[in-house]
């Protein structure tokens, strides 16, 4: 298993929303929640409102983030795939 | 309109379920399985009762309490999916800053899953939101309370435990509707005992006291105080015999038990005459024969003005040969009850029990073949005071054994305190019931402490009445 610890920054906030799809933080409640310093958040956070992965909530001075649940979630197993390489 | 918990025990404690729309706080120390509880009212609300919820967490991730309630079968992922239930993590103040938005993100939520069931673990830390005013932290909660009525949510509101000792009682405790309070105690010196306490219910009527609780693959079950295991019993049975006070008689599940042998252990200040007469009234009305074994300080006359109150003509019995009485006293007797009479003064012990055994039983022997049933009151204190704790010890085993052989029911009044710890532990184990009653300050107490159906009740208090049958148990 893969360190969490080595997986990019912006992996590591998709996880989290994903994993706990009806979280709704602020930035600095994402850093605490992650263990980062919220000056490496923040440009995450735009990123992935970005890539429509997070849905901004509330006006631009207090920011509240939620997951935006994909319309399709599709579990794909890759195990035989790299297995066979 | 009651919304039931389905957590086994609790919903019989609480006398149905939680009144629907009321805010309940949950309060306990580390490890007494509040999350536990909030989540099970949740998922039982969902599975049986079809009430959708949501539960909030200020501290803990969802993900993590997702795996932990994987361990009782709870997917409460697939509630999720199923739109029946949301685990929201969010900080305090964007709750309540949301809470207070019109169509803000809490509204949107409840009307999303259309939720009737909210758990917020934990209001401990909404309190602090404002550490420098303890005002600030009264208003959060009391407009909390005031939201989560006006959604008509049932909500249970989980506490970090607050100190007992403290003679402050903490300000939730007067704005919301209930207290439930769990708590770990030691146990056989060993052992960690989980209770359960229902503090407050407004509205409800609960069953009192600490009720022990396990947290089983199930999750938590709790299993009523003052109950060991029980036989099934029909409380409408023939084989029930009415008391004539109704309150004792649903304690005692319908009556006394036919054939069995009842204790009514009794201090010197209490006033048991009351009840007796009331259950030997009851048995002369349903026709059964009886014999009365007469104290010193408790004549014929006194028990045929008392059974008056009760509405039985004590001289009717006696000429239609239904009441028998065993006197060991030299008292003056009207010439119609001598029949009725049977004289043991003068006997020694030895004669006394060839009295019992060669004229006494025979003739309620062949009494009893005519299909009659006996009832038996018998003084113990008499029979000390006249034929010594040594007799008793020697004969009341053998005397309790033949009458329930033969199907008698029998109510013996003794004194516990009087006789002794050894002699009452002997006589206890010799009865198939015990009711205690006795006088603390100005109050009287009555208590079932054993019983054939296993129920030990907690302490009634009794009321005295002008009417008939005089007396209640509160």
């Amino acid at each position: 298993m893969v360190s969490k610890e080595l997986v990019p920054l912006q992996m590591e906030c998709t996880l989290l929303f994903q994993s706990n799809p009806y979280m709704i933080e602020t930035a600095e409640g994402i850093s605490k929640k992650l263990g980062r310093k919220v000056d490496d958040i923040l440009p995450i956070i735009d990123q992935l409102e970005n890539q429509g992965i997070l849905q901004m909530l509330g006006d631009e001075f207090s920011p509240l983030y939620r997951y935006k649940e994909p319309k399709i979630i599709q579990d794909i197993d890759f195990s035989e795939e790299v297995d066979s390489i | 309109m009651l919304s039931a918990t389905g957590i086994n025990g609790l919903d019989t404690i609480l006398g149905g379920g939680l009144p629907a729309g009321s805010a309940i706080i949950v309060e306990g120390a580390p490890g007494t399985g509040k999350t536990t509880l909030g989540v099970q009212f949740l998922y039982n609300g969902i599975k049986q009762y079809n009430e959708n919820g949501i539960f909030i967490t200020f501290e803990e991730f969802p993900e993590q309490i997702y795996a932990d309630m994987q361990r009782f079968g709870w997917d409460l992922q697939e509630l999720e999916r199923k739109n029946q239930l949301r685990v929201i993590s969010l900080s305090p103040d964007t709750l309540i800053q949301q809470m207070l938005l019109t169509n803000g993100l809490f509204e949107q939520m409840v009307n999303e899953v259309d939720c009737r069931r909210i758990v917020i673990d934990s209001i401990s830390l909404l309190k602090f939101l404002n550490q420098n005013s303890e005002v600030k932290g009264r208003e959060i909660l009391y407009t909390l309370r005031n939201i989560l009525r006006k959604f008509n949510l049932t909500s249970l509101l989980i506490q970090e435990q607050s100190d007992l000792n403290v003679e402050h009682v903490p300000f939730e405790h007067f704005i919301f509707d209930g207290l439930i309070r769990l708590s770990l105690k030691e146990h056989l010196q060993l052992f960690r005992q989980r209770t359960l306490e229902v503090l407050k219910m407004r509205g409800s009527s609960i069953l009192e006291g600490e009720h022990i609780y396990r947290i089983t693959e199930e999750g938590i079950y709790v299993v009523l105080a003052s109950r060991t295991v029980s036989d099934i019993q029909d409380s409408q049975s023939d084989l029930r015999l009415k008391t004539g006070i109704a309150s004792l008689d649903n304690i005692l599940g319908g009556g006394l038990d036919k054939g069995n042998i009842y204790m009514l252990d009794t201090n010197s200040k209490a006033n048991y005459r009351n009840i007796i007469t009331s259950i030997l009234a009851e048995r002369i009305k349903a026709g059964d024969q009886l014999l009365t074994i007469l104290s010193s300080i408790q004549s014929i006359e006194e028990l045929a003005a008392l059974l008056r109150l009760h509405q039985v003509d004590l001289d009717k019995v006696i000429e239609e040969r239904k009441m028998f009485f065993i006197e060991h006293y030299n008292r003056p007797i009207s010439e119609s009850w001598r029949n009725a009479v049977f004289h043991v003064k003068g006997l020694d012990n030895e004669k006394y029990n060839h009295f019992l055994k060669y004229e006494l039983y025979p003739k309620i022997n062949s009494d009893m073949k005519k299909d009659s049933s006996w009832f038996i009151y018998y003084d113990l204190n008499a029979i000390i005071n006249e034929r010594g704790t040594d007799y008793v010890l020697r004969h009341f085993a053998t005397e309790t054994a033949s009458a329930r052989s033969k199907g008698m029911t029998v109510l013996v009044l003794c004194n516990f305190k009087e006789v002794g710890i050894n002699v009452a532990s002997f006589l206890e184990r010799s009865c198939n019931g015990v009711l205690k009653t006795w006088v603390d300050g100005s109050y009287q107490y009555l208590q079932i402490t054993k019983a054939s159906n296993g129920d030990i009740s907690k302490p009634y208090l009794l009321e005295n009445m002008q009417e008939f049958p005089y007396i209640r148990l509160i």
